[in-house]
């Protein structure tokens, strides 16, 4: 075979190895090393917004930078931090789970992942350009980003289009590695569902991506060539640049959160000691999710004076993609019922991520009413929303994943306690700044605002202040992962009593190769849908 | 964890130092939750978003609850050994079904108000809604009144070298007047980007699309002053053009326009008059202060490279830059956020202007720009 | 060739099919977009009328009681008059209907605009059907010439009885590609 002999030779040392891995397990620990470095970068971004929202008036910095501040802190979360995080989890643990020596791809692999720091060295270059960075909202709508955008959103653009190249990429890699690479005796209906989410998450990509291609690329041309697409000017529509979005950008919030679905699908029944209720019921769920996901768009759009019809149909479709959801967070429930529960640090952020993910999607039901969301839009309710979903949804099932695997990583448990004070103190910050954000958009305050109004004083201060306990604890995050590396309590192959799957069969830490061998697999045994 | 402290106590004590003592503001009703306004439709969208509110928080305590209690109940020291059940169709589509069911119930009071707000014909007033970087424009159509509606919080005050007002960036130099008790309709649109004209109070929020017309309504019951924001984002000053809405009786609002149009009046004539520099440099100050200082600064000193700065300016020390000063301030520069004023700006305002920035901190054109150059140079009257 | 490298090849091809797929659909989206507005009227442009369209609409002309609302506006920076000469009529649902606006350029240089129209509520739209529009071309505007120019249109028997009130906005903007005459005017 071919993977065989590739690497039948030494590897290269030192970073030139790091440059040339072909492995998919140093792919995604450079894919994970990445999302961390995104994550501070973004995190800082973000904490310099709540400085300048701390109280009402200018202190710190200008309209101009604030403005570039939210734009690259969305950007980069987005696509620099979720995204890669579950790229590189994806790679680490999808071949493990099905069995596969590594990826079907695995040079593709490799150039996947190094656009990624290409992509985000020019999109941050831009902040040093003239005129500054895009300040246009991380959903840059036109014309605001074409005619009236600073002269650097040609570099933004060619950063989107590696950014995309790279997920597109990582995405057809993984299509083709579940669909080819399980081991023998492995159908569909036997992966876990960290593998399925991902499955139906890359055929999103490969959806997707090419409409946020298209639409950067018409945005180019407007800026440099004279079209209008968006421009009224020259008869085009700016409220096409927004259908062309939201149609991308409606399935990518649902990329960023069907992996999580996943891992959480993983560890409640590990740290429940049960089997995960209703398999196929996730299954299906997601799959809807993911089909209904492309019907919806136009709820983000429900100021911009749709007709009724339009209104109606979009607000019936965004109710409808709820009962999916719901239909998750019950199975999780059920799992949980009746369970022999344990709390290691996995779990705890596993069940907070189910109790704040559900907050977001609550809140996303009241969005999608549409009179409702007249007042809500563009407010911070709708900040709270996606962040209730994204950051503790999101995120939170993102660390939980890490400290799940971190043993079968390193070799090693990561640390209980400092765990514990991680997630108590993230927990706390995490909601401490999101939470008021309900309120003060309810009560009025409009997102993306550099300085607001006196009513909104009070609520603003939290949220700045549990930013930064949030944002300061992540560090304990770096701590415990430096010292997991280098040591700590050594950890068997499988180190959670009740975890199941192909992953916990190899050593601790997981040697370079593993999988050589097919393992063997035996549905009625070992499948999560069995009897 | 020392350092983190350290770091953390820092921060909270150094805003304190600079902290000046703030008004308490003004608020829309409720400082935490959806203001009920002032219309029947605020009302109504007011309690479905109380309806559902209360649904959500239903279904997350169940949900919490069940969870909670499953967490407490079945913990490893209390449930050694975890049952083997892992699905159940009659559950399963129970679950599916109850969520429909709630939903449906949601979307049926949802509909009819949506149609309601639909319902714009019969209006009695109909105010074309103008979005600009960074101010709104009302024009009373068929009543020949139109004017500009600019933030009117000073400088020094989102500087924090003064005290904030209880209206504190909620405040404009020329409020919209609309008559109570009658049905007003507005038709949106913008001259540059995507602008949204919102008024919580008013339950209206809509786009303002360049190049595109939207409509929105209202029937306002109580007078009074009603305030809002901009709510899409739009720029450097997105945070800076806020809208308010003073409602009036019916006699008030004719006696607004009336007096609107006789305003109008006096400035057209006030154009054909010789002014005297005095008089220039009095209304310069106060349209460069609305208009230029937020990027130019209100010291001329500008904040390079983006905004140059105006004071020592070469177009404006010199006799010769006059024309091509007054073609700027006209036309604006593409490709730079520097706006073309001559759809904004009357020709006094614009001859005022542009004879303070030559004569002001320092400057020493000496020049004086009459109105009718203005007019003059835009081709006639304006 | 081992059937697993097979099976991944096979896979690449039909994934390079999708994204070859989802990148013709994105092309075809921006067309798709303007035949779903025409149909739908979701951005509230006016139809520009074709002769079964307007037979369609020409089969019953009612009487009732409809306002028409003019409303014109001046692109940033361009110096031209722009006027509706009636600001409101009652048109005839169900038949043709007549009005005028005047351009005036107030420069000294001649000027190539373009003038975009938009109608509000966007159900409105499909119903509104444009035979003769100063609007379906660009226009030269001499150095201080003034037009007057006509619109004729008709409004479809089955526009919705909820309609009273329906706005069409004209924005005159310069034609960006014409460097001689817009260059002038945008300065
Ligand atoms: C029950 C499921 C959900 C519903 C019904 C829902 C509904 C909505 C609605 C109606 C909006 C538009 C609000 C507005 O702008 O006025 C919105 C915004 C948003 N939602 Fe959700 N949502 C759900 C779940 C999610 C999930 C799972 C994610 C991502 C993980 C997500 C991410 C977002 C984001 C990022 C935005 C705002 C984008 C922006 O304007 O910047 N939502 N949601
Ligand atoms: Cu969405
Ligand atoms: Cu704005």
């Amino acid at each position: 075979m071919q993977m065989q002999t590739e690497h039948a030779h030494e590897p290269p040392r030192g970073w030139m190895r790091w440059l040339l891995t072909t492995n998919h397990k140093e792919i995604g620990s450079l894919y994970l090393l990445f999302s961390l470095a995104m994550l501070f970068v973004g995190g800082i971004m973000a904490l310099i917004i709540r400085a300048e929202l701390f109280q009402p008036g200018l202190q710190l910095i200008q309209p101009e930078f604030f403005n570039q501040m939210t734009t690259m802190h969305g950007l980069i979360m987005v696509f620099g931090a979720v995204m890669p995080a579950f790229v590189g989890l994806a790679n680490w643990m999808i071949p493990l789970q099905i069995g596969a020596p590594d990826m079907a791809l695995p040079r593709l692999n490799n150039f996947s992942f190094w656009l990624l720091p290409i992509a985000f060295g020019l999109l941050l270059s831009t902040l040093w350009m003239e005129g500054g960075g895009p300040n246009f909202g991380w959903t840059f709508y036109a014309p605001l980003s074409t005619t009236y955008a600073p002269p650097s959103t040609s570099f933004f653009i060619l950063s989107i289009h590696i950014a995309g190249i790279s997920s597109i990429l990582g995405a057809i890699n993984i299509i083709a590695t579940i669909f080819n690479m399980r081991t023998p005796g492995m159908r569909l209906m036997d992966m876990s569902l960290f593998v399925w989410t991902w499955l139906i998450t890359a055929f999103l990509l490969v959806a997707v991506m090419p409409v946020l291609a298209g639409v950067v690329t018409m945005m180019l041309l407007d800026i440099n060539f004279g079209t209008s697409f968006f421009n009224a000017a020259g008869g085009g529509d700016p409220v096409l640049f927004q259908h062309l979005f939201w149609f991308f950008g409606h399935p990518e919030v649902y990329i960023m959160i069907l992996p999580a679905f996943g891992i959480v699908s993983l560890i409640v029944p590990t740290f429940a000691r049960k089997r995960l209720f209703g398999y196929r019921s996730m299954v299906y769920a997601t799959a809807s999710i993911a089909i209904l996901s492309f019907t919806v768009w136009a709820h983000h759009m429900f100021t911009v004076g749709l007709p009724l019809a339009a209104q109606l149909f979009f607000m019936y479709m965004t109710m409808l993609i709820a009962v999916p959801t719901g239909v998750k967070v019950f199975n999780w429930i059920a799992t949980l019922f009746r369970g022999s529960i344990s709390f290691e640090v996995p779990m705890l952020f596993a069940l907070a991520f189910i109790v704040q993910f559900t907050i977001g999607g609550l809140s996303g039901v009241m969005l999608a009413i549409v009179p409702a969301d007249y007042q809500y839009h563009d407010t911070y309710f709708v900040v709270a929303h996606f962040h209730y979903v994204l950051v503790p949804g999101a995120l939170f099932a993102i660390i939980a994943g890490v400290y799940y695997w971190l043993p079968k990583w390193t070799g090693f448990y990561p640390s209980e306690s400092l765990g514990k004070l991680h997630f108590w103190l993230s927990v706390i910050g995490v909601n401490l700044t999101f939470f008021p954000m309900h309120f003060s958009g309810l009560a009025g305050m409009p997102r993306r605002i550099p300085d607001y109004a006196l009513q909104f004083a009070d609520f603003n201060m939290v949220s700045s202040l549990g930013a930064f306990i949030f944002g300061l604890s992540q560090i304990l995050l770096l701590i415990v992962i430096y010292r997991c590396v280098k040591g700590g309590k050594p950890a068997p192959a499988k180190p959670w009593e009740g975890a199941e799957g192909l992953e916990w069969t190899v050593p601790s830490p997981a040697p370079l190769h593993t999988f050589e061998q097919p393992p063997v697999f035996d549905p009625q045994r070992d499948s999560p849908s069995r009897a | 964890m020392r350092s983190v402290v350290g770091l953390l106590t820092i921060w909270l004590l150094w805003p304190l130092g600079v902290a000046a003592k703030e008004g308490e503001g003004v608020d829309y009703g409720s400082r935490w939750n959806m203001t009920t306004g002032v219309t029947e439709l605020s009302r109504e969208v007011h309690s479905l978003h109380m309806i559902i509110f209360a649904i959500c928080v239903a279904i997350a305590v169940v949900v919490f609850g069940v969870m909670f209690w499953s967490l407490i109940r079945y913990r490893r020291s209390q449930n050694k050994k975890s049952a083997h059940f892992h699905e159940s169709t009659a559950v399963e589509i129970l679950w599916t079904a109850i969520p429909v069911v709630i939903l449906v119930a949601m979307a049926v009071p949802a509909t009819a108000t949506l149609k309601k707000i639909y319902d714009a014909s019969e209006s009695e007033v109909d105010v074309l809604v103008t979005g600009y970087q960074w101010r709104w424009r009302y024009e009373y159509l068929n009543e020949g009144v139109s004017f500009f509606s600019n933030l009117s919080t000073p400088a020094e005050q989102i500087k924090n070298q003064q005290q904030k007002s209880d209206t504190y960036l909620l405040e404009v130099d020329e409020p919209l007047v609309v008559p109570v008790g009658t049905k007003v309709r507005f038709l949106l649109t913008s001259n540059d980007v995507i602008h949204s004209w919102w008024v919580p109070e008013l339950a209206v929020k809509k786009d303002a699309v360049p190049g595109f017309i939207n409509e929105s309504w209202t029937r306002i019951e109580e007078p009074g002053t009603y305030r809002g924001q901009c709510a899409e984002l739009c720029g450097r000053n997105h945070a800076f053009m806020p809208v308010e809405v003073k409602a009036v009786s019916q006699d008030e609002f004719q006696q607004f326009l009336a007096q609107k149009r006789a305003q109008a009046e006096a400035e057209k004539a006030s154009e054909s008059k010789q002014w005297s520099k005095d008089e220039l440099m009095a209304k310069g100050e106060q349209v460069y202060a609305t208009y230029c200082s937020a990027c130019h600064q209100p010291q001329g000193q500008g904040l390079p490279p983006a905004f140059p700065a105006l004071a020592g300016n070469a177009n404006m020390i010199e006799a010769s830059g006059l024309q091509g000063h007054i073609e700027r301030v006209l036309y604006g520069k593409s490709g730079t956020a520097m706006p073309g004023f001559a759809e904004t700006l009357s020709a006094a305002d614009i001859a005022a202007v542009v004879t303070y920035e030559r004569n002001a901190w320092g400057n020493d054109a000496g020049d004086v720009v009459q109105p009718e150059t203005i007019n003059t140079m835009l081709g006639g009257e304006k | 060739m081992s059937e697993q490298q097979r099976g991944v090849r096979k896979t690449l091809w039909q994934l390079s099919g999708l994204l070859v797929l989802m990148v013709i659909f994105t092309i075809a989206l921006v067309p798709l977009y303007d035949v779903f507005c025409e149909v739908t009227g979701l951005n509230g442009k006016p139809r520009r009328v074709d002769d079964a369209a307007l037979q369609a609409a020409l089969s019953r002309s009612q009487q009732r009681p409809l306002q028409m609302q003019f409303v014109t506006r001046v692109g940033q920076g361009l110096p031209v008059q722009f006027r509706s000469q009636q600001a409101a009529q009652r048109p005839v649902v169900g038949g043709r209907n007549q009005t005028h606006f005047t351009f005036e350029n107030q420069s000294d240089t001649d000027l190539l605009v373009r003038t975009v129209p938009s109608i509000s509520p966007p159900e409105a739209s499909p119903h509104i059907l444009k035979i003769e529009c100063f609007c379906f071309q660009e226009m030269v505007l001499k150095a201080g010439e003034k037009k007057q120019v006509g619109l004729m249109y008709l409004v479809g028997a089955k526009l919705p009885d909820h309609v009273a009130a329906v706005t069409l906005s004209y924005t005159v903007y310069p034609v960006a590609d014409a460097p001689a005459v817009a260059e002038e005017a945008s300065l």
